[in-house]
């Protein structure tokens, strides 16, 4: 059984079939990448499956469980997590209190427990500050653990923000252009991330993402869309060769 | 004294304020209805059912939050998404209401219940202090000790935390962030009850007491609308200057001393004392 089953999936804003009736399945273990020109519907894939818009056809089945119609706070307990395009931290606390609020969906203590501090909070605390310390290790934030989001560049942001998803211990995570605004070694950098997120933790990544480069490096599969609509699947190579992909990013003769 | 006793009952409805723009980016001109609604709670509590003075104060903040949670969940959760001002009409006809409404049913007669600080004085050191002013006084410092504590160590307090901040990445953390806003409006509302039990042994309780709400609105922009300190603080510097103006100043100023200062401050430091919201880097 695959981990992630989209079928049939659409959403219409008015007239406009953003996404239209599109199927794929995501296997646990691997990096499975959507491209596509800019409003190829991309993006609001990436919505409709973390549940910010409501599909108006189609069906969503993670690790077994239909959750087409699950509110947006409940898809973390499920075990997916998602990073932005433009990135969304708490800007106002530090890189360690991000990661620490990634640590809640595991968070199973009350407020009366909570004030008296009982022993089983102290363990439960204890467990998820080593948790964050281990991706803190993973994805080399050491030297950033006490500084504040709204002080660091936008390279290390971007690799904040995969750490906190990472946090909340999903078996899939989205990751929406993780390349973008980043410069040619920071890209590189993330290429070796996303490995390390794959092989190490065993996380199933899906991405969004533009960088060709990135895309062949790193993805077992791809899903090139245009239109809303699926225009090739397959490995990176196969779907970069195929007439149609190439028609759509260069525009060939009519 | 006085000055800052009144100064801390603006402070805390400025928090009450504060609360709710800081998460949901409302802003809610109901907030000195709902201590009036406070202050008349307890008096029924109290008066009417005899309750002792301090169970009278905790039902009615706990009969007040769950209003305020109600108020959120009911009334201005469809509204979001509206534009701005849609919100502050819905804020602003729902003082009307609430004045209405406890004139309806506790009637425009001033009230006043019995406290423990009633008319009482304490002699420190030939300086001779008004209990009820340090009961507010205390009271409001102790309350900004729980909050503190609470929006620093609890789970509930922190989601508070993360969901103003920043709300889609809250969603995808797993807080609910709907129902997060809902406790949000409940606390204010709660905070908002606790200044109206305080400020009952100085102010009859009257419908009309919630236009102090005005004033603490002052306060809030003061202190930089958005920073709960400066939302005290902003607070006690109207109260302070009202007092001052009222016994040098000459008559009236003790009225619109308040908004001198608001005024100053804008032209001035239009951020507020304490800005909070940075320029935007270009």
């Amino acid at each position: 059984m695959s981990l992630l089953s989209v079928e049939n999936l659409a959403i219409h804003f008015g007239g406009i079939k953003a996404v239209d009736q599109v199927s794929f399945a995501v296997e646990a273990g691997e990096v499975f990448t959507i491209i596509g020109p800019n409003g190829a519907g991309k993006t609001t894939i990436f919505n409709l499956i973390s549940r910010i818009y409501d599909p108006t056809e189609g069906r969503l089945i993670f690790d077994g469980v239909d959750f087409t119609t699950m509110p947006a706070h409940r898809i973390a307990g499920l075990g997916i997590a998602r990073t932005f395009q433009n990135i969304e931290l708490f800007e106002h606390a530090t890189v360690l209190q991000n990661l620490l609020v990634g640590r809640q969906p595991h968070a199973r203590v009350n407020l009366l427990s909570e004030i008296l501090f009982l022993p089983s909070v102290r363990r439960a605390e204890i467990a998820h500050r080593e948790k964050v310390e281990e991706i803190i290790d993973l994805l080399d934030l050491q030297a950033y653990r006490e500084q504040m989001i709204a002080n660091l560049p936008y390279g290390v942001r971007k690799v904040v923000e995969m750490a906190r998803a990472l946090c909340t211990e999903p078996k899939l995570l989205l990751l929406d252009e993780p390349s973008s605004g980043l410069n040619v070694e920071e890209t590189q950098d993330m290429s070796y991330w996303i490995e390390d997120i794959k092989r190490r933790l065993g996380v199933t990544v899906l991405m969004v993402e533009h960088d060709m480069g990135l895309v062949s490096s790193v993805s077992d599969r791809v899903l090139a869309l245009n239109y809303g609509r699926v225009l090739a699947q397959g490995s990176p190579e196969e779907v970069q060769r195929n007439p149609d992909v190439i028609k759509a990013y260069l525009g060939g003769e009519e | 004294m006085n000055g800052i006793a009144v100064g801390c009952i603006y402070g805390l409805i400025a928090l009450g304020f504060v609360l709710i723009y800081k998460a949901t980016e409302m802003v809610n001109f109901a907030q000195g209805d709902l201590m009036m609604l406070g202050a008349f709670v307890a008096y029924t509590l109290i008066s009417g059912l005899g309750l002792p003075y301090w169970l009278g104060l905790a039902g009615a903040v706990i009969i007040m939050a769950v209003f305020g949670y109600l108020l959120d969940a009911v009334l201005l959760r469809p509204v979001i998404g509206q534009p701005q001002f849609a919100i502050v009409m819905l804020t602003i006809g729902l003082g009307f209401i609430l004045r209405a409404a406890a004139g309806f049913i506790w009637g425009h007669d001033p009230l006043s219940f019995e406290t423990p600080f009633t008319g009482k004085v304490v002699n420190a050191g030939g300086v001779v202090i008004a209990t009820e002013n340090l009961a507010i006084i205390f009271g409001t410092v102790l309350l900004c000790a729980i909050l503190y504590a609470f929006f620093r160590f609890t789970r509930l307090g922190v989601a508070m935390q993360a969901s103003s901040q920043n709300q889609l990445a809250a969603y995808y953390m797993g807080i609910p962030v709907k129902r997060i806003f809902s406790m949000i409006w409940a606390l204010s509302a709660g905070v908002a009850a606790v200044a109206g039990i305080l400020l009952a042994p100085k102010f009859l309780i009257d419908p009309n007491m919630g236009f102090l709400g005005i004033k603490a609105f002052a306060a809030a922009v003061l202190g930089g609308f958005g920073s709960i300190p400066g939302a005290l603080l902003g607070g006690l510097v109207i109260g302070v200057i009202e007092q001052i103006a009222g016994v040098y100043g000459p008559p009236g100023s003790h009225e619109t001393a308040a908004y001198l200062a608001l005024l100053l401050v804008l032209v001035l430091k239009p951020g507020g004392i304490f800005a909070q919201i940075g320029r935007k880097k270009v």
